[in-house]
């Protein structure tokens, strides 16, 4: 891939289109992200996010960076977890995103300890060693500079905070993976046609997957990026993996 | 069996998770009933427990603003560990009096030991509403009946169960006579600790002997053998 030029799904596209592109499918999605969440993943995606939590060794009194964090699924609950004492920043790249979570949160009563950033995570705006946690679910991908948008990342996290990525990998086994390509390229685009009235975007969800760096890629990525310590946990065969480092 | 089948489920936090679904979901929707106790629990919210039972794997308890969230594994370390034995455990659960119970029973607390004994006493005092529970399905009326009968039946069993361990107790004692009766073997006891004490007292006045036999020539206290 030359340096002007990067996926989009299946599609090689200009690097600075990219970002309108994915914008344009998110924007199309926000509405009934959720909802196309839970029936893509048949629920599994809560589990996936709540290992992630788990994981994340956030405590009471911790800021956490909830990057691409969309309708705020992993905010609510790290906001529960830091209390008044912490904070959660809740970015997302995509307004439609981030105000579908800013109300969804507000509505549900989740105020005081979260703040809303439209940001782009190749250069967050924020200062150096900022948060002890920072995750990233299922945005990654769709990210056009993955080493620029890792690298930032690791500036901003304090040192000894931990980077935690959740994101769709490849499938440990044959069987499964078989089985999970023919479901994502029949069953999700129909759904999407359906419910959210959109095949197109859920074509690319499941194209933007397979484009996406395997598990040890990523872990390698994370390396390059300046943390240490990087490993990944798969989840559902490989389907997801939860890829974590630590800022030396 | 039950251990190892735990262990296989740590392994795999995918399935830990679903399994403490059911359960976790369960407690908060009791605990909903109790507002009371969702307030305490509320006063620690973000902090978390880690319960370890024997050869078990340990179990996270995250306390939150409405309710709990469990888990098999966590990255973070606990405000506290309990650490003790299914036994230990189980005679907490059942005592009277939880918080005297753990502070005297063989329970391990690492970490912050007033944080333990809080949560023991939210146990202590969870009053779940019954009635407010199986309303929904019920109707007042109904629910209102089914949980008098309800509390009748906890009332009823709790008199039978120290009835029949009583009348238990003296049958094994009395008729079957294959306890001994408690009185008996406390004065059994106590002679066999006076035996003990005076046999130590006659090793101790021979090994003084032969070391000084003049010794023998001394004026003995009444009391002594």
């Amino acid at each position: 891939m030359s340096d002007n030029k990067t996926h989009f799904g299946y599609q090689t596209v200009d690097s600075e289109k990219k970002q309108a592109m994915v914008a344009d499918v998110f924007h199309s999605v926000a509405a009934k992200y959720d909802v196309m969440n839970d029936l893509m993943s048949f629920g599994i995606h809560r589990l996936w996010k709540r290992i992630t939590i788990d994981m994340s060794g956030v405590r009471p009194g911790d800021k956490v960076l909830d990057l691409a964090g969309g309708t705020g699924d992993l905010t609510k609950k790290f906001s529960k977890i830091v209390g008044p004492s912490g904070g959660v920043v809740l970015a997302d790249i995509n307004s439609s995103m981030l105000n579908v979570g800013r109300d969804r949160l507000t509505d549900q009563g989740y105020v005081g300890n979260i703040e809303y950033v439209q940001a782009n995570a190749e250069c967050l705006p924020f200062d150096d060693n900022s948060f002890d946690v920072i995750t990233i679910a299922f945005g990654l991908r769709n990210v056009t500079d993955k080493d620029k948008a890792l690298k930032s990342m690791a500036r901003v996290l304090k040192p000894g905070g931990r980077l935690l990525v959740l994101e769709f990998s490849k499938p440990t086994n044959p069987l499964m993976s078989k089985a999970y390509d023919l479901y994502s390229f029949t069953a999700l685009p129909f759904m999407g046609k359906v419910v959210a009235n959109d095949s197109e975007s859920y074509k690319y969800l499941a194209e933007s997957i397979r484009m996406h760096p395997d598990q040890e890629t990523l872990k390698s990525m994370m390396e390059n990026a300046g943390l240490v310590r990087c490993s990944y946990h798969n989840m559902t065969s490989g389907v997801v993996a939860l890829h974590r480092g630590i800022k030396p | 069996m039950l251990s190892s089948l735990l262990t296989q489920l740590v392994a795999n936090p995918m399935l830990a998770q679903a399994a403490l679904v059911p359960l976790e979901t369960s407690v908060n929707s009791l605990l909903r009933h109790d507002p009371a106790a969702v307030r305490a629990i509320a006063a620690h919210a973000g902090r978390l427990v880690c319960i370890e039972v024997d050869a078990f794997p340990p179990l996270y308890v995250r306390l939150l603003d409405n309710g709990v969230a469990f888990s098999l594994s966590n990255d973070a370390s606990a405000d506290v560990i309990m650490r003790g034995s299914l036994a230990d455990f189980k005679a907490l659960a059942r005592a009277d009096n939880k918080a005297n119970q753990l502070i005297n029973s063989d329970i391990d607390m690492d970490g912050d030991t007033e944080l333990s004994i809080a949560l023991t006493k939210v146990v202590q005092q969870l009053d779940i509403d019954w009635e407010a529970l199986i309303q929904p399905l019920t109707g007042g009326l109904l629910a209102h009946q089914l949980g008098k009968s309800v509390r009748g039946l906890f009332r009823w069993g709790k008199t039978t169960s120290a009835t029949y361990a009583v009348a238990g107790k003296d049958y094994l004692e009395d008729e079957a006579q294959l306890v001994t009766p408690g009185p008996l073997l406390a004065g059994f006891a106590s002679e066999v600790d006076e035996l003990r004490l005076a046999s130590d007292r006659l090793a101790a006045r021979i090994s003084q002997l032969e070391v000084d036999p003049s010794a023998a020539e001394e004026p003995q206290p009444d009391n002594q053998p």
